[in-house]
């Protein structure tokens, strides 16, 4: 018997949900974060330091509700290797089980010509010493090799925890290359959203320069190229990005600053008979325009903020995961989670096009029932509209 | 004679802190080192 049957289903199964075509079961996509932390009665600042106490935690949630595919599998806050080098921004709280980011700006806004100059040497020289303290001052490559060698567990985990949910779980990874685009660097890390949304009035030449510097360098051009080549058998889809930046962008400023990479990698799928995942939070209704552009069956969208209904009228062509309100998974009774999925699955999913999963990234506790997870997932092995 | 003092470089000065880094990888094969150098930049920037 082939050892791999579950894996080549799930794939095969999502892939043709996402082409639009009727499946026998409809397939499940886990948002579940941090939750899967508290959920199995552990604490953030136990779990998020311990790879052993994180690895069965993670496996532990599949065994239990055992969902398709994975956001999030423990690798996303390596909070050790930062700690090393004193640049831990964090704070947990485990009374409340949030964390808590230090507000801090890594980069000057009259900075731009030298990230546009040399986006390495910038990063080396200027914004890893204003985030890592110890990395500017006495004794900062001690430091340095402490922090590769948490670097180098961190990855272990990683790599472990791919290695048994694709071997012993039969859970494929979504894509063989998964990136943010190049504005995503200036919005999430180098100017923050308050620094990112005057910089888009006072010096928009210069954010779309600097977004073509950072493509270059982070080789989004390699990653797109690659798509050309064989698609690993253990993948769903041929290419994925995750869009955070746009929120604070009005369509002008997406036609240049996203579209031109989104249109370039989802065209590169479409050539090579892939599909391309979007994972978007916010809300991308806005941008909608441009999203019909995408051949039917190519793109399967996962919103945060929209209503999922409208998004179907505006995208037809367009395969949409998620939908499943955490307000109704958190709150309301299995029969009333079982009624909404009923609904989702009506109206998006009937003839393929819907993966079922939460409407956001599941962080609380109270983010969802356990007996509510279950029932949906149950749901979605008979029930296909 | 004047004492020549000896300039303490730190992990940010660049290039003479990146090649020194690039020097401390063990364990990572040579061809390999700068991906694996600014793989771990990006996370401890980004996190």
């Amino acid at each position: 018997m082939d050892s791999k049957t579950k894996l080549k289903e799930r794939i095969s199964t999502i892939q043709d949900a996402v082409a639009f075509k009727k499946t026998g079961r409809i397939p499940t996509f886990s948002n579940y974060w941090t939750y899967m932390i508290l959920e199995s009665g552990n604490k953030l600042s136990e779990a998020l330091y311990d790879y052993s106490l994180l690895f069965s935690i993670v496996t532990g949630f599949h065994e239990k509700y055992g969902f398709d595919l994975y956001n999030y599998k423990g690798a996303r806050n390596p909070f050790r290797v930062t700690e090393a080098i004193d640049g831990n921004k964090y704070i947990i709280d485990d009374e409340r089980e949030t964390f808590n980011l230090v507000d801090y700006e890594i980069m000057h806004e009259d900075e731009y010509s030298e990230l546009i100059k040399d986006p390495i040497k910038f990063y080396w020289s200027v914004c890893l010493p204003r985030k890592n303290k110890a990395l500017g001052a006495p004794g900062s490559f001690e430091a340095f090799v402490k922090s590769i060698e948490e670097y180098k567990l961190y990855n272990a985990f990683i790599a472990k925890t791919e290695k048994y949910f694709l071997e012993e779980l039969e859970v494929p990874v979504l894509a063989p290359a998964s990136l943010l685009l190049p504005v995503e660097t200036l919005f999430n890390f180098l100017r923050g959203i308050k620094g990112l949304s005057i910089d888009l009035r006072r010096r928009p030449h210069e954010v779309e320069a600097a977004v073509e510097a950072i493509g270059r360098v982070m080789g989004l051009d390699q990653v797109i190229g690659a798509v050309d080549g064989p698609m690993p058998e253990y993948a769903v889809f041929g290419g994925r990005t995750v869009l955070l930046g746009h929120s604070v962008l009005n369509p002008k400023q997406f036609e240049k600053l996203y579209w031109p990479y989104i249109k370039k990698w989802v065209d590169a799928c479409e050539r090579n008979g892939k599909q391309f995942q979007i994972f978007s939070e916010a809300q991308v209704t806005t941008f909608t325009d441009f999203f019909q552009e995408f051949p039917k069956g190519t793109v399967m969208l996962q919103p945060e903020q929209d209503d999922v209904f409208e998004l179907r009228r505006r995208l037809p062509n367009v395969a949409i995961c998620g939908g499943m309100k955490s307000s109704i998974l958190g709150t309301k009774s299995k029969q009333e989670c079982i009624d909404y999925a009923k609904r989702l699955i009506d109206t998006l999913g009937a003839n393929g096009g819907f993966v079922m999963g939460p409407d956001k990234m599941m962080t609380y506790r109270n983010d969802a029932k356990p007996e509510n997870i279950l029932a949906v997932q149950e749901l979605c092995e008979t029930y296909t509209g | 004679m004047p004492q020549e003092e000896k300039e303490e470089i730190n992990v940010s000065d660049y290039p003479q802190g990146w090649e020194k880094c690039l020097e401390l990888l063990e364990g990572i094969p040579e061809e390999s080192r700068e991906s694996f150098l600014i793989g771990w930049m990006m996370m401890v920037l980004n996190f």
